[in-house]
C-alpha cells in the first residue's frame, strides 16, 4: 500500500503540526471543493421498493411481537407448572449402591450354604431322623408285642 | 439587541431541530415506517452520494444504499445514541462497501501521492492553484470526482466523512476505529491527492 508508508510518514508528525497543515488554504480551498459536490438524484422507483421492503419488515416484526405478548404468559404459566410438578410430585426413591459389599455378602451367604450342604450331603434333617427313629422303636415294640402273644 | 434576538432565536431553532430528530429517532427505534420514511428523506441523496462515491458504479450505489438502510432499520433498536445518527448510518453504509470490495476482490488503484508521470505533486503554496476561485463547472466536478474515486479507500472515506459530510474528526476516528491523528494523515494526504490531481487541469485550463 503506497500510501500507508506515506500515512506513516505523517505519523511523526505531531498533532498541532498536522492541524496547520491542514488549515492552509490550499487544503481548504480543496475542503470547499469537496463540500460543494452535488447530491445523488433520487430514485423514486427505488424509494419506492424501499418503502414496500420497509413496511413488510414493520409488519412482519409487529406481528412477531403480537404473538410474543400472547406466547409469552402462557408458555411462562406453563413453565411455573411444570416445574411445580417436578418439586411436589414425590420421586420413587431411588436405590444407590456405592460399592457391591451387600451383593458381596449374599454371594458368599449361598456359597457357604451350598458347600455346607455339599459337604453334609443330601440326608434328613435332624427332626425328620428323630421322628424316624421314634417311628421305627414303635414298630419294633409292636412286632415284639405281637410275638409275645 | 437585535443580533442577540437574532443569536437567541437561532439557538431556540437549533434546539428545537435537536429534540425533533431525537423524537424522530425513537420513533424509528420502535420500528415506525413513517417515522423511517422521514429518516430516509433526511439522508437518502447524501448517503448515495457518499455509496456512489466509494463504489464509483451508480448501479451497485443504489443497491447498497437500499441495503444500507434495511440493515438500519432493522438494527435501529441497537442504536444506542452515543455516536451521531448520521455518523452510525454512515459507517452501516461504509462497512457495505467494504463488504462488496472484499466480495468482488476489485481493489482500487492505489496511488500515491505522485501524478501519473512520476513527477512529485505541486507545492502546495504554488500561486496557481487557487480552486477556490474557480468556476465550479460541470468539468470540473467531473475531474473532482474522477480524481477522489483513484483514491484508496482508506483516504476516500476519510475526505468524504470530513469534507463532504461535515463529520469531525473523533466521529470519523470512531467510525474507523483508528486513532485522529491517522484521520488527519489521512485527510491531509487525501487533500494533496486530490490537489495532485487536479494540477494538469488547472495547468492546461480547461483544455484537457
Amino acid at each position: 500500500m503506497k500510501h500507508e508508508k506515506e500515512v506513516d510518514e505523517m505519523q511523526g508528525r505531531t498533532e498541532s503540526e498536522l492541524d496547520a497543515l491542514l488549515e492552509s488554504s490550499e487544503q481548504i480551498s480543496i475542503h470547499r471543493l469537496v463540500a460543494s459536490l452535488k447530491d445523488e438524484p433520487i430514485d423514486l422507483a427505488r424509494r419506492s421498493r424501499l418503502n414496500e421492503r420497509v413496511l413488510q419488515m414493520a409488519h412482519r416484526s409487529e406481528r412477531r411481537r403480537k404473538l410474543f405478548r400472547i406466547w409469552s404468559p402462557t408458555l411462562g404459566l406453563g413453565a411455573a407448572a411444570a416445574l411445580t410438578l417436578v418439586l411436589i410430585v414425590p420421586r420413587q426413591a431411588s436405590v444407590t449402591v456405592t460399592n457391591g459389599a451387600q451383593e458381596a455378602a449374599i454371594a458368599t451367604t449361598l456359597k457357604d450354604d451350598s458347600v455346607a450342604k455339599d459337604v453334609e450331603g443330601a440326608g434328613v434333617i435332624d427332626m425328620d431322623a428323630e421322628q424316624e427313629s421314634n417311628a421305627e422303636a414303635f414298630t419294633k415294640n409292636a412286632d415284639r408285642a405281637d410275638d409275645g402273644q | 439587541m437585535e443580533l442577540r434576538l437574532g443569536a437567541y432565536d437561532l439557538s431556540l431553532r437549533q434546539r428545537a431541530n435537536a429534540s425533533d430528530e431525537q423524537a424522530l429517532i425513537d420513533r424509528c427505534r420502535r420500528q415506525d415506517p413513517e417515522a423511517f420514511g422521514r429518516f430516509v428523506d433526511l439522508y437518502e441523496a447524501r448517503l448515495a452520494g457518499f455509496i456512489r462515491r466509494m463504489t464509483r458504479s451508480h448501479e451497485e450505489a443504489a443497491d447498497l444504499t437500499q441495503e444500507a438502510f434495511i440493515r438500519a432499520f432493522q438494527s435501529f433498536n441497537r442504536f444506542d445514541g452515543r455516536s451521531n445518527v448520521k455518523t452510525w448510518l454512515f459507517r452501516i453504509a461504509y462497512n457495505l462497501c467494504i463488504d462488496r470490495a472484499r466480495r468482488i476482490e476489485r481493489a482500487p488503484v492505489e496511488l500515491g501521492l505522485q501524478n501519473e508521470e512520476g513527477e512529485e505533486w505541486i507545492e502546495p503554496m504554488d500561486e496557481r492553484w487557487r480552486p477556490d476561485t474557480m468556476v465550479m463547472d460541470v468539468e470540473l466536478m467531473d475531474r473532482v470526482e474522477h480524481a477522489i474515486g483513484t483514491m484508496s479507500e482508506k483516504l476516500r472515506v476519510v475526505l468524504l466523512m470530513h469534507d463532504r459530510e461535515d463529520a469531525s474528526y473523533e466521529e470519523i476516528a470512531e467510525m474507523l476505529k483508528i486513532p485522529v491523528g491517522t484521520v488527519k494523515s489521512r485527510l491531509f494526504l487525501a487533500r494533496t491527492h486530490l490537489q495532485n490531481m487536479l494540477a494538469p487541469y488547472l495547468e492546461g485550463g480547461k483544455s484537457l
